[in-house]
């Protein structure tokens, strides 16, 4: 059995959640999904906000909640460390009180207490704020307090819900520097939720998909982007996701277009072509690309010296492409342009 | 051409209209006028005599000791049903919150009446309180059983709202830390409703001071007993129109050295 081995049905009027979520000790898990997909409410269940009506939430062998075994123990009695969408910082406390509010309330002495939280406000290199009331610090100051305050009751359960939203992209970096810092010497499990790809990338081994109450994919980095499996995963992986009936060479999309592949499985499949293996022409391209599709450019996105163009036709692509590249054909005059791709390029895997 | 920049400033931040000022003016003389009235009228040289009569000097003592005996009572009843009203759904709740309102639009000497019918010799739980030595008509305690009758309900709506507005998720957050519900409450809950518990505490603390029909109905008016200062006020304008006057000063004196220390504490939210 997992170090977190959780089974969690939660019914809403709107929505239900119905997941099982299995973490190893040590591990750092990523929830991603698109907004209303239930993490959140996962998050408040794992740590006992809201009650569960199916299922069960066991952390390193102690069940904390067994709908059929009517176990349910509140919040108090759960080992969880849980870092907040908005934070809830205790406003008018200093940073150093927020930190030490969880061992105080768990039996440490005063005086140990803040001794536990400067130690936790010094690891996050944040000891110069102690004395600052929450509610006037900065938003990336706010987050570390927060990141503090959940990890100074040494939980068994972390559980960090959007840990680095609303911050500005500096203090993001400063911010999310510090959680894998000390996510590598946190020895139980972390929950990640999280929206930006990279974020999952950088602190989770692991990225679980949430949609509608369910997860829908689970694997490594490299796995979501090769072999995403909802349009979801795919925007998040930044690939092109498509999905038609393969004859092993050949794969008949709906709408009409068909890809050239090699050595794929036959059936219904879903086809990830990465965006940096589409090559874009004015002209017919010479030779013998096995792929060429005729598409009109509908919008630009410039990042750095890469370009995405994205374009539609009998399919709609996302293609990234240099900046100069971009200039050079005159992408920015949008109108039609042929892309290509080698069959090779093309990953298929059944649906 | 500038000649436009004139007329172009932000609404909200033009002159007040006004007629607004013309009307708020005579509300603002409404209010001052009665005092001023007092302090005008008021036999200062006689000031010292009129307020050392013993029948003052207990009417004082009593006043003081009834309505901050009440506010006390109010807390610590009211602040649970206040907790209850907010937090908690059950079964006739609206109607519950709809009882604590009654005192407030019931005029005090029904409410007089109502608590004779209930606590008198002959009322309800009356014998009862009788058997066990409790006699509240026409006592000291009966004037705090009274003005807690009329005020509390100031305390209490207020208190509901204050719980009503205090953000769950802060609670939430402390109860994940491991915070007893208890430690919750004190730490986190009640601070962060120190607004309305203030606010609450003045309104229900100045009701309970100013309170005259209800007490006078159930308690009689008997010197060092049951008769606080509205009484005495009362009783010396039959007879003494300027003694009336010094006593309603002091009253004014009391209540405003109160309300300030209670407003004071107001603005630090």
């Amino acid at each position: 059995m997992s170090f977190l081995d959780a089974s969690v049905t939660v019914r809403r009027p709107r929505f239900q959640i119905q997941t099982e979520l299995a973490v190893e000790e040590g591990h750092v898990l990523a929830l991603i999904g698109p907004n209303g997909a239930g993490k959140s409410s996962l998050v408040e269940a794992l740590c006992g906000l809201i009650p569960i009506d199916g299922g069960r939430v066991v952390v390193g062998g102690t069940a904390w909640e067994d709908v059929a075994g009517r176990v349910r123990l509140p919040p108090q009695q759960r080992s969880v460390g849980v870092m907040f969408q908005r934070l809830a910082l205790f406003p008018k406390m200093t940073a150093l009180d927020n930190v030490a509010y969880g061992p105080r309330s768990i039996g440490a002495s005063r005086t140990q207490a803040r001794h536990a939280a400067t130690s936790v406000l010094e690891r996050l290199e944040a000891a110069d704020l102690a004395g600052v009331p929450a509610g006037e610090l900065s938003g990336g100051q706010a987050q570390k307090v927060g990141l503090g305050r959940a990890l100074a009751v040494e939980p068994d359960l972390l559980l960090l819900d959007e840990p680095t939203s609303q911050l500005d992209v500096a203090t993001r970096m400063i911010v999310r520097r510090s959680l894998i810092d000390v996510l590598r010497d946190f020895t139980g499990v972390t929950v990640v939720v999280t929206h930006q790809p990279m974020e999952a990338m950088a602190v989770a081994g692991e990225i679980a998909v949430m949609e509608e109450g369910r997860i829908t994919q689970r694997g490594d980095a490299k796995e979501l982007q090769l072999r995403p499996r909802s349009a979801y995963v795919a925007e998040f992986a930044g690939v092109n996701l498509l999905e038609g009936c393969s004859t092993g060479d050949r794969v008949e999309i709906a709408g009409g277009a068909s890809v050239a592949v090699a050595n794929a499985p036959r059936g219904d499949v879903f086809v990830a072509i990465d965006p940096n293996a589409i090559a874009l022409h004015r002209t017919i391209p010479e030779g013998t690309p096995r792929n060429v599709w005729q598409l009109g450019i509908t919008d630009i996105d410039l990042e750095g010296d890469r370009a995405r163009v994205r374009m539609t036709g009998e399919l709609t692509l996302v293609a990234e492409i240099t900046r100069a590249a971009s200039t050079q054909l005159r992408l920015a005059d949008k109108g039609r342009v042929w892309a290509t791709t080698k069959a090779t390029q093309v990953h298929v895997y059944p649906r | 051409m500038a000649s436009g920049s004139g007329l172009r400033r932000p609404r909200g931040e033009g002159a007040a209209p006004g007629i607004f000022v013309a009307l708020g003016c005579v509300a603002a003389v409404f209010f001052l006028l009665p005092l001023a009235g007092l302090i005008v009228h008021a036999p200062w040289s006689n000031a010292i005599r009129e307020l050392t009569r013993p029948a003052a000097l207990d009417a004082l003592r009593l006043s003081l000791i009834v309505s901050f005996s009440s506010l006390l009572l109010s807390f610590v009843f009211g602040l649970p049903l206040a907790w209850l009203l907010s937090r908690k759904r059950f079964p006739g709740r609206r109607v519950l919150r709809g009882l604590v309102l009654v005192p407030m639009v019931l005029p005090p000497v029904v409410g007089g009446v109502a608590l004779l019918t209930a606590f008198a010799r002959f009322g309800l739980l009356g014998a009862a309180l009788e058997r066990v030595g409790i006699t509240l008509p026409f006592t000291p305690a009966g004037a705090v059983v009274a003005a807690t009758f009329v005020s509390s309900p100031f305390l209490i709506v207020v208190l509901e709202g204050g719980f009503s507005s205090v953000d769950r998720r802060l609670e939430g957050a402390a109860a994940t830390l491991g915070a007893s519900r208890a430690r919750i409450l004190r730490t986190v809950t009640l601070p962060a409703m120190w607004p309305a518990i203030s606010a609450g505490a003045a309104l229900c603390w100045a009701r309970a001071l100013g309170e005259f029909g209800a007490t006078i109905t159930f308690n009689g008016n008997i010197q060092g007993r049951t008769q606080t200062l509205p009484l005495d006020v009362y009783q010396t304008l039959q007879t003494d129109f300027d003694g009336a006057i010094t006593l309603s000063l002091l009253l004014l004196a009391v209540a405003l050295v109160v309300l300030i220390s209670l407003r004071g504490n107001l603005r630090v939210r």
